[in-house]
């Protein structure tokens, strides 16, 4: 991960305690907000800034409601997400758990292969794939180990009817912890996706923010308490976004415990 | 894609900076325009008229804006899941053909892993276009028949083959999602759409008047920009084949590869 790109720099903020990204975010929007307001207020005169008011409050106004649009789109998205990542989580490690139930009828030095394997995917799940998950992607050693246990489920030989409908029903259990798999792969989105999102959000959040500088006010210090109150309102909502937007990442990653039962 | 295909060439940044830059040079072309034929003071009542006009425009381009955004997010997180979901089923589809003895098996893999290979070329070329590869079809034909012919030797086998039989007809489903996905993904139309509601936007707005060029061309530039911005966000989702957001055939060699293993 290198903090030179976009996405280096997402990934390691999003990889931050809650306090340090509300600051930065925070802290970044009002320091941003201010010194515009600062430095319109430095380099023109307030009657020209207030002869400004009703033009720039119209366009202002414009922009709060593409920003809003978007805002709601990028929040609704990333709940959405967060919510579906921790179910897929559980629907994987239920069909998982069935799996283990189901073999116990067959013979243990027939079943044994097989438990082994699927506790070295959980495992692998609960440490290299979560910390690659959390940097938006899969990991190959975690891939491995899903087709291993694969490869050893359908290895087993049922001998009698009862292992035959244990089989059965497993093949089915199977079939739904690949799909669980991929949905939870799916719901972390790729951090090209993620990039444009932010990208897209942050600067309309910048571009809204800077509009407020060509306001203006017979008072300075109203005029940068109001800022201030926009600032934060922005702000409010990015970080809310941001935090839902990681599922896999910071201090509000979906916990892999139910995996790391698994795999004792 | 046509006259596109070079912007997606261009990394994020770049296509960004473009979209924004470019904006801001068509608002000012545009306020130049304006202040050719207008007189150089602004019509009594006329910001007060523009402003409202604006404020009626405002939330109809919000709506369009979430409408094109949500649905080309959409249509590209349904092309990425059917992707997925479809190769997953391939890989079982070849653990379980594991387990069968030969000269079954080795059918099976043959079927699987040519499936697999000209979904990863001609046809994800093809779906590039919104269409479709023959070859491809030909080719999950042949894996249908490849396990409707199979012959279980032993009762274990059969069960295997029950198994593959339910994932080949989903794996039909998943194709058609994955095609139907990917013909819906890039709309012009839906592209076309959101290109006029900022183009009007923009012209609305150069009929407000500020009191000086200056802060009428930054202003401008903010506004023009901003709706730009949210407009590549569209723009580059709807390429899934091409640029900042390109999907990967990966899944499906990586099954060839497994095939082969």
């Amino acid at each position: 991960m290198t903090l030179e790109t976009p996405e280096g720099l997402l990934l390691w903020l999003a990889q931050q305690p809650t306090w340090i990204v509300a600051a930065l975010l925070f802290g970044l929007g009002i320091l941003f907000t201010l010194g515009g307001v600062l430095l319109t207020n430095a380099y023109l005169t307030p009657q020209r800034l207030i002869a400004n008011n009703a033009v720039a409050s119209f366009k202002f106004a414009f922009m709060a409601e593409i920003f809003a649009g978007l805002m709601a789109f990028l929040l609704v998205g990333a709940g959405d997400r967060y919510f579906t990542a921790n179910s897929q989580v559980f629907s994987e490690v239920a069909m998982l758990d069935g799996l283990r139930v189901v073999v116990d009828v067959m013979p243990e030095i027939e079943r044994r292969p097989f438990e082994q394997a699927l506790a070295e995917y959980a495992g692998a799940v609960a440490g290299a794939e979560w910390e690659s998950m959390a940097r938006g992607d899969e990991s190959p050693f975690a891939a491995a180990a899903f087709e291993a246990m694969l490869a050893q489920w359908f290895a087993l030989a049922p001998s009698t009817p009862q292992e035959n409908s244990a089989v059965l029903l497993g093949n089915q259990m199977i079939a739904v912890a690949a799909e669980a798999r991929v949905n939870r792969l799916n719901n972390n989105v790729s951090q090209t996706v993620a990039s444009l999102s932010w990208f897209t959000l942050l600067g309309l959040a910048a571009a809204t923010i800077a509009f407020n500088w060509f306001f203006g006010t017979g008072s300075l210090r109203s005029q940068l308490a109001m800022a201030l109150v926009l600032s934060i309102g922005i702000m409010t909502c990015t970080v809310l976004a941001f935090l839902l937007s990681f599922p896999f990442a910071g201090e509000h990653a979906i916990d892999p415990a139910p995996f790391v039962a698994l795999a004792t | 894609m046509g006259g596109t295909s070079w912007l997606l060439d261009l990394n994020l940044l770049a296509l960004a900076a473009l979209a924004c830059g470019g904006g801001a040079l068509l608002f000012a072309m545009g306020a130049w325009a304006s202040g050719l034929s207008a007189s150089p003071l602004p019509p009594v009542g006329g910001n007060a008229v523009a402003g409202a006009n604006l404020g009626f425009v405002a939330p109809l381009a919000g709506v369009v804006m979430v409408f094109v955004t949500t649905l080309t997010w959409l249509q590209y997180n349904r092309l990425q899941s059917a992707t997925q979901r479809e190769a997953t089923r391939l890989i079982l589809l070849t653990e379980s053909a594991a387990s069968l003895g030969e000269p079954g098996r080795a059918h099976l893999f043959e079927a699987i892993a040519g499936y697999a290979r000209a979904v990863a070329g001609p046809e994800w070329e093809a779906m590039a276009q919104g269409g479709r590869s023959e070859f491809a079809t030909q080719r999950m034909e042949g894996l249908v028949r490849a396990y409707a012919a199979a012959e279980p030797a032993t009762r274990r086998e059969w069960q295997v083959l029950q198994f593959g039989s339910s994932l080949i007809r989903e794996l039909g489903s998943e194709r058609e999602a994955r095609l139907q996905a990917a013909a819906a993904a890039s709309n012009p139309a839906l592209l076309g759409f959101l290109a006029v509601t900022v183009a009007l936007s923009v012209a609305q707005a150069l009929f407000l008047t500020p009191p000086t060029m200056a802060t009428k061309l930054a202003m401008g530039a903010l506004f023009t920009g901003s709706l730009m911005l949210a407009a590549l966000y569209a723009f580059v989702l709807s390429h899934p084949f091409a640029g900042p957001a390109r999907l990967s055939s990966a899944p499906f060699e990586h099954v060839a590869l497994r095939v082969g293993r």
